[in-house]
C-alpha cells in the first residue's frame, strides 16, 4: 500500500463520517420528551426581559453534551442555537430582532439536551415575557472580593446592558490599592457623579465629577446623594466599625457607632447641617432625594450607647433605623423639620437605603432584623412603600438571602438590586420588572457572555446604579484626581461626627463593608 | 556574508566535535544539583513567598493569559511551575529551560561570531538560572522568557535568507511572535538580531528589527489589545521576583534578561577567541576535554554560591513544604535541626501543628522556640492585653491572609469555622484563587450549609493540576450529598465545630479555646492548645486546673510540659494538683528539684548569665521556660 492508497483510504473514510458527524449535531428528531422545563442557569424562565436588553446566555444544568435550542416569539424570526457542552450562547443580532419583534409580548425556550450516553432529552418549553419599555443602558456597580478586612483589586465599572461590554470607571490598584466605593449618580445621569476612595498611602478621598472633570474634595463621605438638580450632595460621615461573629452563616457584621447627614453645596463647596440632619442622640445615615428635590429623606435610628463605647457597644442588635423625611427648598438650602415616614417599630427591621421612584409614588427600601449594613444580613428584604398612602409591603421577588442596594430605572419600570440568592456568599445584579401599580415580575441575573464562568466566579457584582448614558470620564482623570495632593478645601459644621476629640476615628480594618 | 559562510563552517566542526559523554555528566550533575539541594517542592508549597504564580487547566485562563503580550510565556511558565510539586519534575523543567538557553546561546553566538564558541561562554545564562535558583528565586517566568528570547534570535539567524525585505519581514514576524510569548523581552530580540544584521553589514534589517522593539509593542499592545503603553512595553521586565530572593535575585534577573545581548555586544572578543584557538583536527580530542572543562568554573562557582547561601531560609522552607504537605514527622525533625534564630513567627505555628498531629505537642512543645503570639496565628484571635498587637492591618496580614500558607487549616480543624473563612476570604483577595485557600473554602461553604457557594468553588479547584481530582469527586459527592458526611475532613470539623454565636472581636484566644472546649468536651486540639496557650503566657496557674479533664479526654498518663507545669504549681502554691486520678512521675519531680537547686546557684553567682548557664540541661523544660520566658531548644533533651 502506497502513501496515495492511504490517502484514498482516508478520504473514504471522512466520507462515512461526515454524514454520522452531522447527524450528532443536528435536530433531535428521536429525542424523548423529559416532561418538564430544563434546569437552567441562571434562572430566566418566568422573568421578563427589557427589550434592549443583551442575550440571556444559560447553561443547562442536565448534564448536556450538546444542546439545540430555538427561542421564538408570536412574531419574528426564531433563533436555533446549537451549542456544544451545556452553555447555550445566543447570537446578539438576531435576539435584539426576536425582542423587538416581540415587544409586549413574551418568547418560547425550547430545549433539547444530549445525554453522554447520545441520547437525546426534549425539554418542556419555558417563557419569558418582553415588557414594552427599555431598562436604562448602562449600569454602574462595583467588583470586589467578598473579603473580610483585606483586599488588593477594588473597582467600580459600567456595563453596556444591551451588549456584554464593560469598562472601569475607577480602579483600585491604581490608586495604591484603595478601596472605591459609594459611587453615586446624579437620578441617573452622569454629569454629576461622586465616589469615595479609601487608601492606606493617599488617604481617603471623595472625587466629584462634573462633566467629566474630576476633583477631589477633602473629605471623607460616607453614603451620598446627588440632588436632581445637581446643586446638592447630602451625605452621610459615619464612624463604622466592622465586627466579626463566631458561628453564624454570615460572620460579618458592621455598626455606625455614630453617623450624621450634611449637605455640599457644589457651586460653592460648603458644607451645612443643622440637628434634623445631624441629631446628637441618633444616627442619621442613607440619604436620597425626592425626585423634584424639594425633600430628603433618611434613615435615622437612636443612638443606644454613650461616646466611646466598649466595642461592639451593648445594644448593637437592637439599633433599628427609621425612614424620615425633612423638607429642602432649593432656592435657598433651607432644611424643614423632620417627620418620621415610616417607623422601625411599624416595620417590625430596619429601615435602610430608601430610594425614591422617578415619579415620586414608591420608595422602595431594605428592610432588616436590626442595624445598618443589610448585605450582611440574610434576613434583609425589599419593601415598597407607596408614600400616597402609606402602605407598604415586603416584595415577592424576596429569598432568603439578602436583597439590598437597590436603584430604579429613569423610566421607574425597573429596579437593578443586589442579591446573594444564587449561593448566598457571591452578590450578582438582578433586574426586575415594574409595573405602573408596583408589581413587580420575577428578577432576572444581568446576563453574562459567559454563564458558565460566572457562575464559578468569586467575587461579587454589588451597588448596581442604573444609568441613561456612560461616565463620561476616562478611569485615569479619576484615578489621578483621587491620588492628586491638591484638594479643595471642605469645612465641616460642628457636629457629633466632626468632634474628633470625643470620636474615636473610623476604623479602616472595616474594608469588606458595602458588598 | 562573512558571517554567514563562517557559520556553517562552525556548524559543521561544532556536529563533527560533539562528543555526548561530558554533556551528560555535566547535565546530570546540575540535574542532581536542582533535584536534591534547590527542591522546587519548596516553592510549590510556599507560593506567596516564592512567586509561584497560579495556574488552571481552565479554558478562559488559558484565553485570558494568550491574548495579551507576554501571557503566552506566562501561561507555560506557570503551568510547567506546576510540576515543582515533584522534585525531580521540577528540576527536569528547570534543566530543560537551562538547556534551552544554554544551546540556543551557543547557537545564536556561533551564527554571530561565525567561529566556535566556548561552552563556558554559552553558559553563562544557565548558570545565571542555576544560582537564582539556589538563592530561592524560583519563578521560571523571566527564565523561561530568557529562553524563548535566545531560541528566537537563533531561530532568526538559522532562518534568515534572501534579501533585506525577507530578513526585515522575518524579524518582525519573529518579533511579534516574540512579544506575544515574552512581552517586554521583544526588547532583548531585537537587540540580538540588530546586532546580528549589523555585524553583517545589512543595515536596513538590522535598522528594522531595531525598530520593532518599539513598534511592535506600540502596534500590538497599545494600538490593537488597547493598553495602556505602561502595560503593553511592560510584559516580563523583571519585577516581581519572589521577596525571598530579594535584590539580589532582582540583579541577577536582571542580569540574565542582559547576558546574551551583552555577549553578542563582545563579538570581536568571542571571534578572536575562536579563532585563536581554532585546533587542527588532530587536537579535537584535547579540545573537547576543555570544552567540558570550561563548564566546571560555573558548576563550582553555584555550588560555592549554594555553600555560602543561607541555609536557614530553605530549612524552614523544607519544614514548612513538609508540613503543607501533611508529612508530620519528616516537619518534626527539620525542625530539630533549626537553630532559634531561623524562626519566624509561621515556623513556629508549623512546628505547633506538626507536634500535634505526632502526638507530640504536650509533651515537646517547650522543647522548640516558643511565643504566646503563635496562638494568634493559629486561632486569628486577638492575643491579651499584656502581649500587646492591634488589629492593624500588618496584624490582619500576618495572621490572616498570609497566616493562610504553609498550612492554614488549623483554625478549621479546631472547630474555628468563621476565623478559618475570614482568613480564606482575605487569603483569597489578596494572593488569589490558591488550591490550599479554595479547598479551605469549599469546606467552610460545606460546613455552613451553602452548597451552592461550594460549588462555586470547586468549580474553580476542578482546574487545578494537582487538586482538581479531589475537587472533582466532591462535586459528584455533592450530587448525592450536598453535606458531605463522608469526608473526613468535613466530618471532623463538624463534630468540634463552634455552634453558639458570639460578637469575637477583642475576644481573646483563650476564650475562643475555652469556647471550643465548653461546646465539645472532647476537643482534645483546643484542649492543648489552651493549656499551652496559659503556659506560654507563662500563667500555669490558669492551665493546671484544666488538666483534671484529662482522663475524660483519652489522656492515660500527663504529658511531659503539663506534667512540668503541675510540679511547678503544687511547688508555687504546696497545693496538691488535680490530674483527674493521673499522677505526676517521679522523673518531673526529681528533675524539678534539681532544676530549683541549679537555678539559685546559677541566680546566686551571676544572674545575668543563669539562662545560658542552666540552657543546656533544663533549656526544654517548662521550668526554664516560665523562669526566663524563653526556651533554650539546644538544651540536652531535644529529640
Amino acid at each position: 500500500m502506497n502513501a496515495r492508497h492511504v490517502l484514498v483510504a482516508i478520504a473514504c473514510a471522512l466520507l462515512v463520517m461526515l454524514p454520522l458527524a452531522c447527524r450528532r449535531g443536528a435536530e433531535p428528531s428521536a429525542a424523548t420528551d423529559a416532561g418538564r422545563p430544563p434546569r437552567t442557569h441562571p434562572d430566566y424562565p418566568g422573568t421578563i426581559f427589557p427589550p434592549n436588553i443583551a442575550p440571556p446566555n444559560f447553561v443547562v444544568d442536565e448534564s448536556a453534551r450538546r444542546t439545540v435550542t430555538r427561542i421564538s416569539g408570536a412574531a419574528g424570526e426564531p433563533i436555533t442555537v446549537r451549542g456544544k457542552g451545556a452553555c447555550v450562547s445566543i447570537p446578539p443580532a438576531p435576539w435584539r430582532a426576536l425582542l423587538e419583534a416581540n415587544r409586549g409580548g413574551e418568547v418560547s425556550f425550547e430545549v433539547s439536551a444530549r445525554a453522554p450516553d447520545g441520547s437525546w432529552r426534549r425539554y418542556e418549553p419555558f417563557t419569558a415575557g418582553v415588557a414594552r419599555e427599555e431598562v436604562d443602558r448602562y449600569l454602574a456597580f462595583r467588583v470586589i472580593d467578598p473579603a473580610f478586612n483585606l483586599w488588593d483589586e477594588v473597582e467600580i465599572r459600567e456595563r453596556d446592558l444591551t451588549t456584554y461590554r464593560e469598562r472601569a470607571i475607577v480602579r483600585g490598584p491604581r490608586i495604591d490599592s484603595a478601596c472605591v466605593n459609594c459611587h453615586t449618580f446624579r437620578a441617573g445621569s452622569t454629569d454629576v457623579m461622586l465616589a469615595s476612595t479609601r487608601s492606606q498611602t493617599v488617604g481617603s478621598a471623595a472625587v466629584l465629577v462634573e462633566k467629566g472633570q474630576a476633583t477631589r474634595l477633602d473629605t471623607k463621605m460616607g453614603y451620598s446623594a446627588v440632588s436632581p438638580d445637581g446643586r446638592t450632595i447630602a451625605y452621610s460621615l459615619n464612624n463604622v466599625r466592622q465586627f466579626f461573629h463566631a458561628a453564624r452563616s454570615e460572620a460579618r457584621d458592621v455598626l455606625d457607632l455614630d453617623s450624621d447627614l450634611a449637605l455640599l453645596d457644589v457651586a460653592t463647596r460648603t458644607v451645612t447641617t443643622r440637628p434634623p440632619l445631624a441629631e446628637e442622640d441618633r444616627l442619621e445615615t442613607y440619604p436620597t432625594w425626592a425626585p423634584d428635590g424639594r425633600a430628603l429623606y433618611f434613615c435615622s435610628a437612636p443612638r443606644l450607647w454613650e461616646r466611646n463605647p466598649p466595642f461592639p457597644p451593648e445594644g448593637w442588635n437592637r439599633v433599628r433605623y427609621d425612614l424620615r423625611r425633612v423638607s429642602y427648598d432649593p432656592t435657598d438650602g433651607t432644611v424643614g423639620e423632620s417627620e418620621t415616614v415610616l417607623s422601625a417599630e411599624a416595620a417590625r427591621g430596619s429601615i435602610l437605603l430608601p430610594r425614591l421612584s422617578p415619579d415620586g409614588r414608591f420608595v422602595l427600601f431594605t428592610l432588616c432584623e436590626y442595624g445598618c449594613f443589610p448585605a450582611f444580613q440574610p434576613s434583609a428584604d425589599l419593601c415598597l412603600l407607596e408614600l400616597r398612602t402609606g402602605e407598604w409591603r415586603r416584595l415577592d421577588i424576596n429569598t432568603e438571602q439578602s436583597e439590598s442596594w437597590h436603584s430604579w430605572s429613569s423610566n421607574g419600570r425597573w429596579i437593578a438590586f443586589s442579591s446573594k440568592r444564587d449561593d448566598g456568599v457571591h452578590t450578582r445584579t438582578y433586574l426586575a420588572c415594574v409595573d405602573p401599580e408596583g408589581g413587580f415580575a420575577k428578577p432576572f441575573a444581568v446576563p453574562q457572555e459567559d454563564p458558565e464562568r460566572d457562575r464559578a466566579w468569586l467575587k461579587t457584582r454589588s451597588v448596581p446604579e442604573l444609568l441613561t448614558e456612560p461616565v463620561p470620564a476616562a478611569p485615569e482623570v479619576l484615578e489621578a484626581a483621587a491620588r492628586s495632593t491638591e484638594k479643595v478645601q471642605v469645612t465641616l459644621p460642628d457636629m457629633s461626627m466632626t468632634r474628633k476629640a470625643s470620636v474615636p476615628p473610623p476604623s479602616d480594618t472595616g474594608q469588606g463593608e458595602r458588598e | 556574508m562573512r558571517g554567514r559562510e563562517k557559520t556553517g563552517d562552525a556548524s559543521a566542526r561544532m556536529a563533527s566535535t560533539a562528543r555526548p559523554l561530558p554533556m551528560l555528566l555535566l547535565c546530570l550533575a546540575s540535574f542532581v544539583y536542582l533535584w536534591l539541594y534547590v527542591d522546587t517542592s519548596l516553592a510549590y508549597y510556599a507560593p506567596t513567598w516564592l512567586g509561584l504564580p497560579l495556574f488552571s487547566t481552565d479554558l478562559p485562563f488559558a484565553r485570558d493569559h494568550w491574548s495579551r503580550p507576554g501571557g503566552g510565556g506566562e501561561w507555560l511558565a506557570a503551568g510547567l511551575s506546576q510540576l515543582y510539586r515533584l522534585p525531580w519534575a521540577g528540576a527536569l523543567v528547570l534543566e530543560a529551560t537551562g538547556a534551552l538557553v544554554t544551546v540556543a546561546t551557543l547557537g545564536y553566538l556561533q551564527r554571530l561570531t561565525g567561529t566556535r564558541v566556548a561552552l563556558a561562554v554559552g553558559l553563562l545564562p544557565a548558570a545565571l538560572m542555576l544560582y537564582l535558583v539556589t538563592i530561592l528565586g524560583y519563578r521560571l517566568t523571566p527564565m523561561l522568557a530568557t529562553a524563548l528570547t535566545v531560541a528566537a534570535a537563533w531561530l532568526y539567524t538559522a532562518l534568515s535568507r534572501g534579501g533585506d525585505g525577507a530578513r526585515a519581514g522575518l524579524a518582525l514576524v519573529l518579533a511579534g511572535t516574540c512579544y506575544h510569548l515574552t512581552g517586554g523581552q521583544v526588547v532583548a530580540f531585537a537587540c540580538l538580531v540588530t546586532i546580528y544584521e549589523w555585524a553583517a553589514g545589512r543595515r536596513l534589517p538590522a535598522m528594522v528589527a531595531l525598530l520593532s522593539a518599539e513598534a511592535v509593542p506600540y502596534l500590538v499592545g497599545v494600538r490593537l489589545l488597547g493598553l495602556d503603553p505602561g502595560a503593553a512595553f511592560a510584559g516580563l521586565v523583571p519585577t516581581g521576583l519572589s521577596s525571598m530572593a530579594g535584590l539580589q535575585g532582582y540583579v541577577v534577573v536582571v542580569a540574565l534578561y542582559a547576558a546574551v545581548p551583552v555577549l553578542a555586544l563582545l563579538r570581536p572578543l568571542l571571534t578572536h577567541w575562536g579563532e585563536a584557538h581554532a585546533a587542527p583536527p588532530e587536537a579535537a580530542a584535547r579540545r573537547r576535554d576543555a570544552t567540558a572543562r570550561s563548564a566546571l568554573p560555573w558548576l563550582a562557582l553555584v555550588g560555592a554560591l549554594a555553600v555560602g547561601s543561607a541555609q536557614h531560609p530553605r530549612q524552614v522552607l523544607r519544614l514548612e513544604a513538609l508540613v503543607a504537605a501533611g508529612r508530620w514527622d519528616a516537619a518534626c525533625r527539620v525542625a530539630d535541626s533549626l537553630p532559634a534564630s531561623a524562626y519566624l513567627r509561621r515556623t513556629g505555628v508549623a512546628v505547633l501543628r506538626s507536634l500535634y498531629e505526632t502526638d507530640r505537642l504536650a509533651d515537646d512543645a517547650f522543647r522548640y522556640p516558643m511565643d504566646p503570639m503563635l496562638f494568634a496565628g493559629i486561632t486569628f484571635g486577638q492575643p491579651s492585653v499584656d502581649l500587646g498587637g492591634a488589629a492593624d492591618v500588618a496584624w490582619l496580614r500576618e495572621f490572616g491572609s498570609e497566616g493562610f500558607f504553609p498550612r492554614g487549616d488549623t483554625d478549621l480543624m479546631l472547630g474555628l469555622v468563621c476565623e478559618h473563612e475570614h482568613r480564606a476570604r482575605d487569603a483569597l483577595a489578596t494572593h488569589g484563587p490558591r488550591p490550599e485557600v479554595l479547598r479551605g473554602l469549599a469546606l467552610v461553604h460545606i460546613l455552613k450549609g451553602r452548597p451552592e457557594a461550594a460549588r462555586a468553588v470547586l468549580r474553580n479547584l476542578r482546574h487545578d493540576i494537582w487538586h482538581g481530582a479531589w475537587a472533582r469527586r466532591a462535586l459528584t459527592e455533592m450530587e448525592v450529598d450536598p453535606s458531605l458526611a463522608t469526608v473526613p475532613e468535613v466530618s471532623r470539623v463538624r463534630s468540634v465545630a463552634l455552634r453558639e454565636d458570639t460578637v469575637t472581636l477583642g475576644l481573646s484566644i483563650e476564650r475562643r479555646l475555652e469556647a471550643l472546649l465548653e461546646e465539645t468536651t472532647g476537643n482534645r486540639m483546643a484542649f492543648e492548645y489552651l493549656v499551652l496557650y496559659h503556659l506560654a503566657c507563662a500563667k500555669p496557674d490558669r492551665a493546671v486546673p484544666l488538666l483534671r479533664r484529662l482522663p475524660e479526654l483519652g489522656y492515660t498518663r500527663v504529658p511531659r510540659a503539663f506534667e512540668e507545669a503541675a510540679v511547678l504549681v503544687e511547688a508555687q502554691t504546696r497545693q496538691p494538683v488535680d490530674l483527674g486520678g493521673l499522677d505526676v512521675g517521679p522523673a518531673a519531680r526529681d528533675r524539678f528539684a534539681r532544676f530549683g537547686i541549679a537555678y539559685s546557684d546559677a541566680m546566686a553567682r551571676a544572674p545575668d548569665t543563669a539562662a545560658r548557664a542552666l540552657a543546656a540541661e533544663f533549656g526544654d523544660s517548662y521550668f526554664y521556660y516560665a523562669a526566663f520566658l524563653h526556651t533554650a531548644p539546644t538544651g540536652r533533651g531535644r529529640p
